[in-house]
């Protein structure tokens, strides 16, 4: 009897290693097309401010993200065309053009990413509830190590169609909510919605190619320590991507890390990095994909050998003190 | 607009007086353009300096400069210039500015890295790096004669 009991409590429980189905859906693109509006409510603080965004999606990969002003004005509009984006600004009438996957050029795939996901975290299965209409299955995200931020999303089973996304940062606070507010499934897009023609830019830019360093010899050429690359980070991070940046005539090595959720950056500089704590640098819109966050909870200096070196990422001082005597 | 009614904003956005959508029209400005971001950084460099003041300010001064600012019939500062004794104490000052100005370099532009800088290229690379999920690994490959070649 005790040891049915038991059994019954091992099926029962919610938390799981394994990637629920819902998560899967979550992670591929939506099955149908969909209009909606979408508000992202961020906290700095006591202070929050919300953002409405119309997003447009065609599979299997177009999508359109309207930012929207106080006035209904739009700020910004983003279009993705697969690796293809375009970044317009009304405002000056611009329009940037980047292949994403040549700006990112990040050696770890969106199969990694996944991997990393099941590996660093735990799933835990939420109460199913109504969103825009939407019977919505929800999932916990947690960090096994305890360190860094958890994300819960509410995913339509039906559609794959993210409806609300939620973000707490690595003291436990609420940092980000997402949340569909108005959807319409198979609506009649119109022919141009995907694309930037229809935009009417007056000017076009490309972003620059950005410069990168594949492993540590080429870091040796550039005159720093090979000893200074560094494959792994303690919590489940992963290097993906080196690149070298030049930021006020200096020359500076960004080391980026990704543990399937969130984004750990190592700086490496041959003068110091301000000290000094500055406001969370935060965007206003929200991406397509959450396997990475942008939020930029806190900030460590150290030295580094002869090198100056600060890690920026979502963690506690301690987790990014842990980082910091990984790095001679 | 003039240079003043582009700052006060930025002023006001380190002071924590904006909300809602003027915080966030602030926080767009600052992301977007250069300018903007060097005068965020100046404000908040100089109101680091005042929070890491090592004395509070006397009660009986704070108070004095309180009935100055809330006194309606006070002189502008333009007109306190117009008094000789005024006049060339501010210009005094100024030349001691300037040569500060060229003698005292500041610290960031020769001796450390942005950190603002940075949290943008962290910000900005993360984005990139989350640009690799649900569509974009089921994309078809990308073609340079895509609609947008047709640049004019």
């Amino acid at each position: 009897m005790r040891f049915t009991l038991l059994l019954l409590i091992i099926n029962g429980s919610t938390l799981s290693a394994k990637e629920p189905p819902a998560l899967k859906l979550a992670l591929n693109a939506p099955l149908v097309a969909f209009s909606a509006n979408k508000l992202v409510l961020g906290w700095h603080g006591d202070e929050s401010n919300a953002v409405e965004q119309r997003v447009h999606f065609k599979p299997p990969n177009l999508w359109r993200h309207d930012i929207v002003g106080p006035d209904g004005e739009i700020l910004k509009t983003t279009i993705q065309r697969g690796p293809t984006e375009w970044i317009f600004y009304p405002e000056t009438s611009t329009l940037i053009e980047r292949d994403v996957r040549a700006l990112r050029k990040g050696t770890l795939t969106g199969k990694d990413l996944r991997a990393l996901l099941e590996k660093n975290f735990k799933f835990k299965k939420l109460k199913a509830k109504k969103i825009a209409g939407r019977t919505a299955s929800g999932i916990q995200i947690t960090p096994l190590a305890g360190q860094g931020p958890r994300r819960t999303l509410w995913v339509d089973p039906e559609t794959g169609i993210v409806l609300k996304r939620r973000q707490t940062n690595f003291r436990g606070k609420q940092v980000r909510e997402s949340r569909i507010t108005n959807l319409v499934l198979n609506p009649d897009h119109e022919d141009d919605l995907f694309s930037p023609e229809g935009l009417g830019a007056a000017r076009r830019d490309h972003s620059p190619v950005e410069d990168r360093v594949k492993d540590a010899k080429q870091l040796s050429s550039y005159g720093l320590a090979g000893s200074l690359w560094k494959p792994e980070l303690p919590f489940g991070y992963q290097l993906d991507a080196v690149r070298r940046l030049k930021i006020e005539n200096t020359q500076i090595f960004h080391f980026r890390y990704v543990n399937g959720l969130s984004v750990v950056s190592v700086f490496i500089s041959p003068i110091p990095v301000e000290s000094h704590s500055l406001e969370v640098v935060d965007y206003e819109e929200e991406d397509i994909d959450f396997s990475a966050s942008a939020w930029a909870g806190n900030v460590l200096t150290f030295d580094c050998g002869k090198q100056h070196c600060a890690a920026i990422g979502d963690l506690s001082t301690k987790a990014l003190k842990k980082i910091s005597r990984v790095f001679p | 607009m003039d240079n003043n009614n582009e700052l006060e904003p930025i002023s006001q956005f380190v002071d924590g007086e904006l909300t809602g959508q003027d915080r966030l029209g602030a926080a767009e400005r600052i992301y977007k353009f250069s300018e903007t971001r060097e005068s965020w950084i100046a404000f908040e460099r100089g109101k680091a300096a005042l929070e890491a003041a090592p004395h509070p300010m006397p009660a009986k001064l704070r108070d004095r400069i309180a009935a100055q600012h809330d006194s309606p019939a006070s002189n502008s500062f333009l007109d306190l210039l117009q008094t000789p004794r005024m006049g060339w104490a501010f210009a005094a000052a100024s030349l001691l500015f300037a040569f500060a100005s060229h003698t005292i370099p500041l610290e960031r532009t020769s001796k450390s890295v942005s950190l603002a800088r940075l949290l943008q290229e962290h910000t900005d690379a993360t984005r990139k790096s989350s640009d690799i999920g649900r569509a974009i690994i089921n994309a078809a490959p990308y073609q340079a004669a895509e609609p947008f070649s047709k640049t004019p």
